[in-house]
């Protein structure tokens, strides 16, 4: 018997990947809203009031005053299990949108395939405007060192070994949503410092969504202190905590954002949506807001400590006993 | 933990569904460039327009933002036609990728490795030396050919198919990008009456990449007149949505080329893989047809489609086991008893 050759070089380094791609096809809705906008300049007469909505992890809906639905960073769990097994108990649902975003291509800010959207934007860069909405997209980079006591770079290196990417390059896109009057940016999770261009842009901001919590996943409460009085930001949400029913424990994140919550002036809310002005806001200096377990859909309410306690399954119906003798 | 190395087999496939860009290793430099400069590479003055089969052209601005409309793929359900395309559509790098409707033969973002999607784009997007508008409409209901009347394509797919009340797939954006001074429009699969009022909005355009071919698929070449000559105005037309021998599968969707169509104005059958433009060049133009024909920016026997994984690949010499076993009764003496 010969020796063994080598494989060819041009292997396929992931040959198990089937890039299925986008499923936009299957939606059930159609453009219709998207229509109307473009040639009413928006759906609805303007209600002076932009709603935000808390769909968990670094997933928001913004509706303009005349009605557009912005969505921001749905989540979804690893499509393989080298990403550190099963992130969420649950699928974010289905939800409509008109114009979905992603910040950044991981999992928990890239499910674009669960918005029911009429148009879908990743990695905008540059401005775009539709409607009553203007959204600017900065390009910039992913967090690398986050400084958290938790969350050191031997930690991540352990739960997120990736041979095909380099860490230290990971892209992240920062928007900043003007509409109603209010200047939103939603951070996604970009690195602490970015470039002084970028700041330029982010100047006497109204709200900013951080991904902050206690443990430092993403931003250490430091690091969000920093960011949000740079940009001179009137109110903090946190995102990217852990939420009870959502996120699984140990996978990347184990504490919510009450600590940080308590350090400053505060609004607990208790519902996941809020309406707000520029007029409601603007004595607020880096006020937090923070949704908590408010979500705008049920998590999941089973306690898995509590599973040998199900109740009885209940008996099916003998059909078959009909065919007896 | 190398993915290659996983203890699982190889026909344990993993579906990626939705945004893949984390495989693709996707960068943003030249976006942060764009964003920062305003443009990549110094001022050409020229726009550069290549084809790369079906309706997917790349639009290169004079400041090297590459934008690539409609790639291809075979749609992942089957029920949508089967198998398209012999060719996978080039695993490319470009800036923007932009897609016009959800259908397989306009939405295959997942080949490309572009930093920036915009899908169904409408509104309008200014980045670097680019204003990408898009134009939402509607898809081809009736695109009355000699093949394909409303009630075939109603049947063909098994969906309801013009509004109200029809699903995503039956919806366009026809994107139009100004840059150089020149006003490029990419017509995707729009039905061919779309409201006077967007026309209006649209203007008189420079170049119209459309989805005009012989048999007419989409646009009829007589359509394709209609909304390039009359409503737009446009001074070069690109076919677009024809047969490339290689990419298309013959009998998919029945389509033929488009030569008949070129021949049928002014034209230029281009030979080389791209062509670009200056203003002034393209003012002395009245609806002259650019036909690229067969010439693809990339080799199209390079791309074909891959198997779901790897079958085993070894030298016939390595082929474990005695593969001459009967030498064993060889004669001693001479090559025969």
């Amino acid at each position: 018997m010969g020796k063994r050759k080598k494989q060819p070089s041009s292997i396929d380094p992931m040959p198990r990947l089937v890039q299925v791609g986008d499923v936009a096809y299957c939606q059930n809705k159609n453009n219709t809203r998207i229509i109307a906008a473009h040639y009413y300049g928006g759906l609805r007469e303007g209600s002076g009031e932009v709603s935000i909505t808390y769909y968990g992890m670094s997933a928001f809906k913004i509706t303009s005053p005349k009605g557009i639905e912005l969505f921001f960073d749905p989540w979804k769990n690893p499509c393989d299990p080298s990403w550190g097994g099963i992130w969420y108990k649950m699928r974010m649902p289905m939800t409509h949108c008109d114009i979905g975003f992603v910040t950044h291509s991981h999992f928990d800010h890239n499910a674009y395939e669960m918005l029911d959207a009429g148009m879908l934007m990743r990695g905008l860069a540059g401005e775009y405007a539709f409607a009553d909405v203007k959204v600017t997209g900065l390009a910039d980079k992913h967090i690398v060192e986050t400084q958290s006591p938790v969350y050191t770079r031997d930690v991540l290196d352990a739960l997120y070994p990736f041979p095909n990417i380099d860490k230290e390059d990971v892209d992240n896109t920062i928007y900043l949503v003007e509409t109603g009057g209010l200047r939103i940016v939603h951070w996604g999770d970009n690195r602490q410092n970015p470039p002084q261009d970028i700041w330029d842009r982010l100047t006497d901001i109204d709200i900013v969504i951080l991904p902050v919590s206690d443990d430092g996943r993403m931003l250490t409460p430091e690091w969000a202190d920093r960011i949000a009085s740079k940009m001179n930001a009137k109110v903090i949400i946190p995102a990217h905590y852990f939420i009870d029913g959502i996120n699984i424990e140990g996978a990347g994140w184990g504490k919510t954002a009450e600590e940080y919550v308590k350090a400053h002036e505060n609004t607990v809310l208790d519902k996941p949506e809020i309406s707000i002005s520029g007029a409601d806001i603007k004595e607020y200096k880096n006020r937090v807001f923070y949704f908590g377990n408010n979500v705008a859909f049920d998590p999941v309410g089973i306690d898995l400590s509590e599973s040998g306690k199900i109740s009885d399954i209940p008996e099916v119906k003998p059909v078959w006993e009909q065919y007896g003798k | 933990m190398d993915m290659t190395k996983l203890p699982n087999p190889d026909t344990w496939l993993v579906p990626v569904i939705g945004d893949n860009t984390f495989y693709q290793g996707v960068k943003n430099d030249r976006l942060i460039a764009a964003q920062k400069n305003g443009g990549i590479t110094g001022d050409t003055g020229k726009v550069s327009i290549s084809f790369y089969g079906m309706i997917a052209y790349k639009v290169t601005t004079p400041q090297g933002l590459e934008i690539l409309i409609d790639p291809f793929r075979n749609a992942p359900d089957l029920d949508l036609g089967g198998i398209w395309f012999l060719s996978q559509f080039p695993e490319i790098d470009v800036d923007i990728v932009v897609s016009t409707h959800a259908h397989g033969d306009h939405d295959g973002m997942m080949r490309v490795k572009a930093p920036m999607m915009l899908d169904r784009l409408a509104g309008t997007v200014e980045i670097g030396d680019a204003k990408i508008t898009g134009f939402p409409d509607k898809h081809v209901c009736n695109p009355q050919n000699e093949i394909y009347d409303g009630i075939i394509l109603e049947k063909a797919f098994g969906k309801h198919n013009y509004p109200p009340g029809e699903n995503m797939e039956w919806d366009n954006s026809m994107i139009l990008i100004e840059t150089g001074g020149i006003r490029i429009l990419h017509w995707g699969d729009n039905r061919q009456n779309p409201p006077q009022e967007m026309f209006d909005q649209i203007g008189d355009i420079d170049i119209f990449l459309s989805a005009v071919s012989d048999d007419g698929h989409i646009t009829t070449p007589i359509w394709g007149e209609k909304i390039g000559k009359e409503q737009l105005h446009a001074k070069a037309v690109f076919p677009g949505h024809y047969n490339v021998e290689g990419i298309n599968h013959p009998y998919a969707s029945g389509i033929i080329d488009a030569p008949q169509f070129t021949r049928m104005h002014d034209h230029t059958f281009i030979r080389d893989r791209s062509i670009s433009f200056t203003k002034e060049e393209l003012d002395q133009y009245d609806f002259h047809v650019f036909y690229f024909g067969e010439n693809v920016d990339w080799d199209v026997l390079k791309w074909p489609h891959k198997f779901p994984y790897n079958y085993p690949n070894a030298d016939l010499d390595d082929w474990p086991g005695d593969a001459r076993e009967w030498e064993q009764y060889k004669p001693e003496k001479g090559e025969r008893y």
